[in-house]
């Protein structure tokens, strides 16, 4: 019973695993199909489409009888679908022959190859015709029965077109006759002419070496012309600059610049106007003799100065000249010749006027001589010298106190004024002085003189500072004062003695009082004395000593009367 | 391990012919063998990777295929897959012993039938 049950068991199964793969298999294909249809159904729309939309007529045809057609084919032939399907071929001609023909050819066509094309002018339904081209096959080679496919393509246009071109092609032809007939003869030109052109190209290749050296040649002479124009410019702004510069100069300078030709005025810079009081233009262009005094002065000047301006290039000199309002003035003329010769007489004149310096330098000169006349006659001594002692100038007073002969044998033998000061001391004090306080006045001090000859100077000196204060050197004026030195120490001596001698007068004076107060007491003591007393000799020796005393008094009063007179 | 040749062993010729369609399509390369000595006979000679092996066999039964195919050094690396409607534990056991390396019981879907093939690739 078990063991059935077991067997039955595997029985079921093994029938359920048939199932369950055949229900697999089933579900698999099922899966399949629904894919299958749906792709069907994919094409079947596209096929809708495309039939729907084609210009070409499509229709199925079966036993001579329209079973389906698309709108292309209704429009082509003017009928409407309802109108077409189910209605016989024969609508399609005109008479039964024409479709006996065309289905001769569709099915003689059939049984060789499996498609048919052929065209025909069909019968539209206003009654015209319609070429058209028709393609057509079976629908089911293996079956006739199924009917047959046609797609039909109205050509009318196409037909039109073709007989256009038709007509167009026969133009073209007798065109392409005449071309012909045009192109023989061309071609005998062409013949000819090719002859020429090698000649010509002979030439052309012999003109262009020709024009390519002829180019060559252009371009360096234009090289050479470019290079002159930019030298040329070059110069030309130089050139441009020089005059820029000389008219700065012209106009700088303070003199008048007249440039001359052949004595006549050519340029004048605007200095004219101040120095001659003439304006540049009322000089151009006229002789200069309007600058001059004289028509003497004038052609004198020429003489001299042309003279001299042939064998050199430049040439000074003063000379009087008279401005526009008549004034007299002295001009300093600085000439130059303009180039290596005298041809046109072109030079160029500087005027300076030098009528004031010439007043002040006269003036200069006559102070200059009073003043030299002064240094040269004083009696004072004038001295210049270095710091560092040396002598710069002397007068001959000086050079006189020095007891030198010359002012040079005084420079010569004196290399340092400070030495000459006896005592050293004193040339410190100078020195000191002359630092501090920038001068000294009636400053005394011996000096050494020639051959060691001592004499008392009195000194007034100053310093002469420069800008920047450093002492340059010192002058001074030196006073020989030895004399009055020696006066001065023989008037001091005199009244030395004088209070010498005033002084001993006075002095005696009191002795002499003195001694003639002893005298008395003496000759007193004396009175009532005779010569046995003891004291007599001593008081008859204080009597004589008294005596002595007095002629000593006496002679030292006479000496002091006398010193007052007595000054040796 | 990679599978590329199966043996499909069963005398039901709506199985083998199902799961050879089914395993030719996954690009498989199927043998099929109807009965047990044809089975012994293609496995030395194809030398599959997989055998699908029904036990119950005509002329000489799974178990004893198995049994022959595992012992021989030949064919002892051959995965065996013994599909059977025998499903007795016993019955199974036998199956097991014999060397096979999984035991199905029918029915089975073919889907899992294929997931045991490809568990032994991933292998």
């Amino acid at each position: 019973m078990a063991t059935d049950n077991i067997k039955k068991g595997e029985q079921q199964r093994r029938m359920l695993q048939e199932y369950i793969f055949n229900l697999e298999d089933a579900q698999e294909k099922a899966g399949e199909l629904a894919v299958a249809h749906e792709k069907l159904k994919r094409s079947q729309d596209f096929l809708t489409a495309v039939i729907g939309s084609t210009t070409h007529g499509i229709c199925l045809v079966k036993n001579h009888t329209f079973i389906w057609c698309n709108n292309a084919f209704t429009d082509i032939l003017g009928w409407n679908q309802e109108d077409m399907i189910g209605r016989k071929t024969s609508i399609l001609f005109h008479d039964d022959e024409e479709h006996t023909d065309i289905d001769r050819i569709i099915y003689d066509n059939s049984r060789k190859d499996r498609t048919v094309t052929f065209e025909y002018d069909f019968l539209h339904k206003d009654g015209h015709r319609v070429s058209c081209m028709v393609k057509g096959r079976p629908q089911d080679e293996h079956d006739l029965s199924k009917g047959y496919v046609f797609s039909v393509t109205d050509f009318t246009d196409l037909k039109n077109t073709e007989t256009a071109l038709k007509d167009s092609y026969k133009d073209l032809e007798g065109r392409t006759n005449d071309l012909l007939k045009t192109n023989m003869e061309l071609s005998r030109e062409i013949k000819e002419h090719k002859k020429t052109e090698d000649k010509l190209n002979k030439y052309r290749g012999h003109l262009e070496e020709l024009v390519m050296k002829r180019t060559t040649e252009l371009k360096q002479t234009n090289k050479k012309l470019q290079q002159e124009i930019s030298e040329r410019r070059q110069q030309e702004e130089a050139l441009n600059k020089l005059e820029e510069m000389e008219s700065s100069i012209l106009s700088a300078i303070p003199h008048a610049v007249i440039g001359l030709k052949e004595r006549i005025t050519i340029f004048a810079n605007d200095s004219v106007e101040d120095v001659f009081g003439w304006e540049p233009e009322e000089l151009i262009g006229k002789s200069t003799r309007t600058l001059y005094r004289t028509d003497e002065d004038y052609e004198q000047l020429g003489i001299n100065l042309y003279k001299v301006l042939a064998k050199q290039k430049v040439h000074n000199l003063e000379v009087p000249c008279r401005r526009k309002d008549g004034r007299d003035i002295i001009c300093r003329l600085n000439v130059s010749r303009i180039g290596t010769s005298l041809t046109d007489k072109q030079i160029v004149v500087m005027y300076e006027d030098i009528t004031d310096i010439k007043r002040v330098e006269n003036a200069l000169r006559e102070s200059e001589e009073k003043y030299r006349n002064i240094f040269e006659n004083t009696l004072e001594g004038i001295l210049q010298a270095a710091p560092d002692g040396r002598i710069l100038s002397a007068n001959p007073a000086l050079v006189r106190l020095y007891k030198a002969a010359s002012f040079y044998e005084l420079v010569n033998e004196v290399k340092d004024f400070g030495k000459l000061f006896v005592d050293l001391m004193r040339c410190e004090e100078f020195k000191r002085l002359l630092v501090e306080q920038g001068m000294v006045k009636d400053f005394e001090a011996q000096l050494y003189c020639k051959d060691k000859d001592v004499c008392w100077v009195s000194i007034n000196a100053r310093s002469v500072l420069d800008e920047s204060g450093k002492i340059v050197f010192y002058e001074g004026t030196l006073q020989d004062i030895s004399e009055h030195k020696k006066l001065e120490s023989q008037l001091f001596q005199s009244q030395k003695m004088e209070a010498i001698g005033t002084l001993a007068g006075g002095v005696a004076h009191d002795i002499n009082n003195i001694l003639m107060g002893i005298q008395g007491y003496a000759s007193l003591a004396l009175f009532n004395l005779n010569n046995s007393h003891p004291n007599y000799e001593k008081l008859k020796s204080i009597e004589e000593l008294v005596k002595s005393g007095a002629d000593l008094t006496k002679q030292l009063l006479g000496f002091a009367r006398a010193a007052v007179f007595d000054v040796k | 391990m990679e599978v590329k040749k199966i043996l499909v062993v069963d005398d039901e010729t709506t199985i083998s012919s199902y799961l050879q369609k089914k395993l030719t399509k996954l690009g498989y390369t199927v043998h099929v063998a109807n009965d047990g000595e044809d089975a012994i006979e293609q496995s030395f000679a194809v030398l599959p990777d997989i055998i699908l092996l029904d036990v119950k066999l005509p002329k000489l039964d799974g178990i004893e295929v198995c049994r022959r195919l595992k012992t021989d050094g030949r064919t002892k690396h051959i995965s065996i897959i013994m599909l059977s409607a025998k499903a007795q534990s016993f019955e199974i056991r036998q199956g097991l012993e014999a060397g096979a390396d999984k035991y199905l019981c029918k029915p089975v879907s073919f889907p899992d039938i294929l997931k045991e093939i490809q568990a032994f690739e991933t292998k």
